[in-house]
């Protein structure tokens, strides 16, 4: 269920959408570079706003980490945006069939659990091919591709026709992430995106946290049939959404300050406490 | 907020973000239907940017522009279905290949000119005037690598044709000044700005807004010096063609026109260019041409393959490696290594011959694809005689060798890779070239590529490696002579005393005191023919040639070298020393008379290695591999230049001549068929009446 607050999310969304969803695009679809978004400083690809928006956002989002933990991916992200919007549209039949089968919903939790793990090789692969393609190699960049029109075909089909596999391949994953959005609410987000899975971690040491009181939580499992990252706060899958704050029934779920977590807030919940039939799809 | 309304802004924000894709990518797709496609040079962007924009208002014609390297958008252009409506560029061999093909409209039209410049940092202590301030000592360069084209290999490419016409050492230098290298061109600059670096050779079109904030002073390059250049040449005019399978013919003919219009001279000059239409391109307009420079390394592998056929094995092993170290990376270097190999192996030297292909197998397939396997150089016909194969297959040749030998464990040689950004003829290139002789067993043709690096490429950073190998490489090769422990010594650099002469007389020496005296003789000859300039005294080194030839133990070679010396230079010092040991040796009745310009330097590259082989054949040299070596020259790789006047006289001769040098080394059937050529394709020649006379008198014999 929608809560209040998902309203300023949206708009902090939205705002961030205008702001990168360029870059996003241009990244995702000509950057020169194996590993987009990691080499913008000293790429040529000068109608790419991440030439110049790279460096402060950098910032930004480290002092977002520090503060927030992963609430980057649910406020700011562009893609969880797309995600989401990708996840609000109704879904294909056979998918509701499948999806709503006593014997998927047994299943879906142990999968849903193993696929979660996909986020760390991805983070793994990602990073060892931007060390070693994207950073350190004499020529990063063979095929630059530019046009002062950023939603032209014609370059996208001209770099795929010039340049090596990673437009390809890249093509392919964002293919990947759009039809993983429409089966599975923020599927990229849950599944394969390598930032998320860095970003997680962070949950794990940022100042702020969502945590649960033990003693008014019921366990009646809202939170994580509603959430839509489909865990439980404070978790690494946690986007810091805060949905579960103003929609826990027994108000026991709050923003809390980490030091302060033994005294007032109690444990954190963890995946252990995943109910094993409450996340679905 | 009730929760229908949380949902309905919730729905609105989510629609926001479907109906923005929506209008962006379906308003796009719309508008790219009905556009003119113009693909341009990536280093033009900023400038098409805003002439798109001023163009789409003035005529009414939209236009989806899109920027990418140009000789991959020309190879596109070649093989791919999908073509634009107009490709603007710098020029080069793609042009050609497009217009090979019939693919353009009309002729490309040259709109500006980006000329290379000198990018100085204001607060650069030394005082920069000219390019040749670019290799005094303390200057401090940047540079970028020899991947960014026009920003990097044609800098090198540039410096190096100043060097080889007029400053000696000076691309030496250059590199040896360079103290910092930005990965990307663009950012080439930035060294200037931050004050890492004093000065930086980059094209005009990158200085506009770092010269307008006065971060970087412009000092312009003569522009002889960009006119002369063979190489790299043509990535400084801009030219733009409507192409034949445009849907739009006529709006791509306006789009070209505009670019060429006087109105559009502004718009160019603030993106640095230099129109065509002003002045200030006069100077420049020898440039103004479609140009395609020689398939060089095709060219070696060729001549090598010649000197194989002619049985001069040693030539061939290095000229192989001369199409690699010195001209490469290539397409070809995959058939150079594997043919370098089998004639290896064919002479018996199946471990030299392994590690060869071992070195194949592990450099080949390089992992990018580069534009000089592109189809647009394939177009252009590369060189009679070589079919291209990518390097995937040079590869797999390399491992049937090793495999069909069972020497596929080879390992292989740990030679320094062959360094594209490099400048041409460099003494980086040289020493990986002698490494490899040396590595093979060619002792003679590895020390003298040493002594190149120390002498023709002084100062070279790598001169004392080459130093400490070629003491090495006598020691255990068992020097006739000791070692001279200090070399001899090159005079400190001044622009009056490095003359190219100078060098050229230092090889000779060098060559001489090691006992190579063959090489000796021919660096003499060079000096004589032209090939060093005429910055010195010519009797002195017909003087030198004769000891040196009485040395290798050719008299009559010695007698001609004196008897040239004391008529030619008759007021010389050198010409009576030279009458007096023509004297002695008693050998002036058999010598002919030397013509009055004997001595007189050749213009033309072909003229001069006519002249250095016609010296060997008059010498009585006929049979001699380098003989040989040079009349092929003249027939592949320094070919007569369609523009001089006699260039099929030329070529007539040298075919001539080296029938007569295949005949005199026991070749008869293929003098034969040399002569043959000569009287069928030159019929009404001197030079078939020539060859009609030797194949008589052979004959008869």
């Amino acid at each position: 269920m929608i809560q209040p607050i998902t309203i300023p999310r949206r708009i902090s969304q939205l705002a961030f959408f205008a702001l990168t969803g360029q870059w996003l695009y241009v990244g995702w679809t000509r950057c020169p570079f194996a590993v987009p978004f990691v080499g913008c400083a000293s790429c040529p690809l000068a109608d790419c706003w991440g030439t110049w928006i790279q460096w402060w956002f950098i910032w930004v989002l480290g002092a977002s980490v520090l503060l927030v933990g992963r609430a980057f991916c649910g406020w700011a992200c562009p893609m969880g945006l797309v995600e989401e919007a990708l996840g609000s549209l109704p879904r294909p039949s056979f998918v509701r069939r499948l999806t709503e089968g006593s014997a998927w919903k047994r299943g879906w939790p142990k999968i849903d659990s193993a696929l979660r793990w996909l986020r760390y090789p991805a983070l793994v692969a990602v990073a060892a091919i931007a060390i070693s393609e994207s950073i350190d190699v004499a020529r990063p960049y063979p095929y630059v591709v530019r046009s002062p029109h950023t939603f032209s075909l014609e370059p996208i089909w001209i770099a795929l026709a010039l340049g090596g596999p990673h437009y390809a391949i890249r093509l392919w994953v964002l293919a990947a992430a759009v039809v993983l959005g429409l089966l599975v609410l923020r599927g990229w987000c849950r599944y394969l995106c390598p930032l998320g899975a860095l970003l997680g971690l962070a949950n794990k040491i940022s100042l702020w946290r969502i945590a649960r009181d033990p003693h008014g939580c019921t366990g009646c499992g809202r939170y994580p049939r509603e959430c839509i990252q489909h865990t439980v706060p404070g978790t690494t899958e946690c986007v810091v959404c805060a949905d579960c704050v103003q929609g826990c029934p027994t108000d026991s779920i709050h923003m809390s300050i980490r030091r302060a977590r033994r005294q007032a807030a109690g444990p954190a919940i963890t995946d252990a406490d995943l109910p094993e039939t409450a996340a679905g799809p | 907020m009730s929760r229908r309304q949380i949902r309905a802004a919730n729905a609105a924000a989510l629609a926001v973000v479907w109906t923005t894709a929506t209008v962006l990518l379906a308003g796009q797709g719309l508008r790219d239907r009905k556009a003119l496609v113009v693909w341009s040079c990536g280093g033009n962007y900023e400038f098409l940017s805003d002439f798109v924009r001023r163009f789409e208002t003035a005529h009414g014609i939209r236009v989806c522009y899109t920027a990418a390297p140009v000789q991959y958008l020309l190879d596109l252009t070649l093989r791919g279905p999908r073509k634009p409506d107009v490709i603007v560029g710098r020029g080069g061999p793609g042009w050609l290949a497009l217009e090979k093909r019939g693919l353009l409209a009309a002729e490309p039209t040259f709109f500006a000119v980006d000329p290379m410049v000198i990018a100085v940092n204001p607060g650069c202590a030394q005082p920069i005037t000219c390019i040749e301030d670019l290799g005094k000592p303390g200057v401090r360069v940047a540079a970028a690598p020899a991947a960014m084209r026009p920003k990097g290999k044609v800098v090198g490419q540039l410096m190096a044709s100043i060097s080889a016409a007029e400053s000696p050492g000076l691309v030496e230098r250059w590199q040896a000044n360079m103290v910092d290298s930005p990965k990307c061109g663009r950012h080439l600059l930035d060294p200037l700005r931050q004050g890492v670096a004093d000065v930086a050779v980059v094209p005009l079109s990158l200085t506009p807004s770092a010269t307008a904030q006065g971060t970087v002073r412009i000092v312009s390059i003569a522009p002889r010096h960009l006119v002369r250049m063979k190489e790299g040449r043509a990535s400084m005019p801009q030219c733009a063609a409507a192409l034949r399978t445009s849907t739009r013919p006529e709006a791509a003919a306006r789009f070209v026109a505009a670019l060429a219009d006087p109105r559009s001279a502004e718009l160019l000059k603030r993106a640095g260019y230099i129109p065509t239409a002003s002045p200030e391109a006069n100077p420049y307009r020898p440039m103004l041409e479609l140009s395609a420079p020689r398939d060089m390394p095709g060219w070696q592998v060729r001549l090598a393959q010649m000197l194989v056929e002619h049985n001069a094995i040693p030539a061939a092993a290095r000229r192989y490696l001369v199409a690699v170290c010195l001209f490469g990376p290539s397409i070809y270097d995959g058939r150079a290594l594997c043919e370098l190999g089998d004639l290896l192996h064919a002479q018996g030297q199946t471990d030299a011959a392994h590690r060869v292909w071992a070195h194949a197998a592990e450099i080949l397939p390089r992992p990018l694809p580069n534009e000089f396997s592109s189809d647009a150089l394939q177009c252009l016909g590369g060189v009679p005689g070589i079919a291209w194969y990518d390097d995937s297959h040079w590869a797999s040749v390399a491992r049937d060798r090793l495999a069909r030998d069972g020497a596929t464990g080879t390992r292989p040689p740990a030679w320094r890779p062959v360094d594209e950004s490099a400048p041409p003829k460099g003494g980086t290139r040289q020493m990986a070239l002698a490494e490899r002789l040396a590595s093979l067993g060619y002792v003679e043709a590895a020390v003298k590529d040493y002594l190149k690096v120390c002498t023709l490429n002084y100062p070279s950073t790598e001169m004392p490696a080459a130093e400490r190998a070629i003491q090495a490489l006598m020691q255990q090769h068992g020097s006739p002579e000791p070692v001279a422990s200090s070399p001899v010594a090159m005079p400190p650099w001044s622009p009056q005393f490095d003359t190219h002469w100078a060098r050229g007389m230092t090889l000779a020496m060098r060559l001489y005191e090691l006992g190579f005296y063959q090489g000796a003789l021919k660096e003499f000859i060079k000096l004589c023919s032209g090939e060093y300039g005429t910055d010195g005294d010519q009797a002195e080194a017909r003087y030198r040639a004769g000891v040196a030839s009485v040395a290798a133990g050719w008299p009559h070679s010695a007698a001609w070298q004196w008897h040239v010396c004391a008529a030619v230079h008759a007021g010389s010092p050198w010409s009576p020393k030279a009458a007096a040991a023509l004297r002695a040796l008693h050998r002036t009745s058999r010598l002919g008379r030397p013509l009055p310009d004997q001595d007189e330097p050749e213009s033309d590259d072909a003229l001069v290695r006519l002249r250095i082989a016609q010296e060997f054949h008059t010498a009585g040299l006929a049979t001699h591999d380098d003989t040989l070596l040079e009349f092929l020259k003249v027939l592949t790789v320094a070919a007569p230049s369609k523009k001089l006047k006699n260039a099929g006289d030329i070529t007539a001769q040298a075919t001539c001549r080296l029938g007569e040098c295949l005949l005199a080394r026991g070749d008869d059937e293929g003098a034969r068929a040399t002569l043959n050529d000569v009287i069928s394709r030159w019929p009404r020649s001197r030079w078939a009446k020539q060859a009609r006379a030797v194949l008589v008198r052979e004959g008869a014999r």
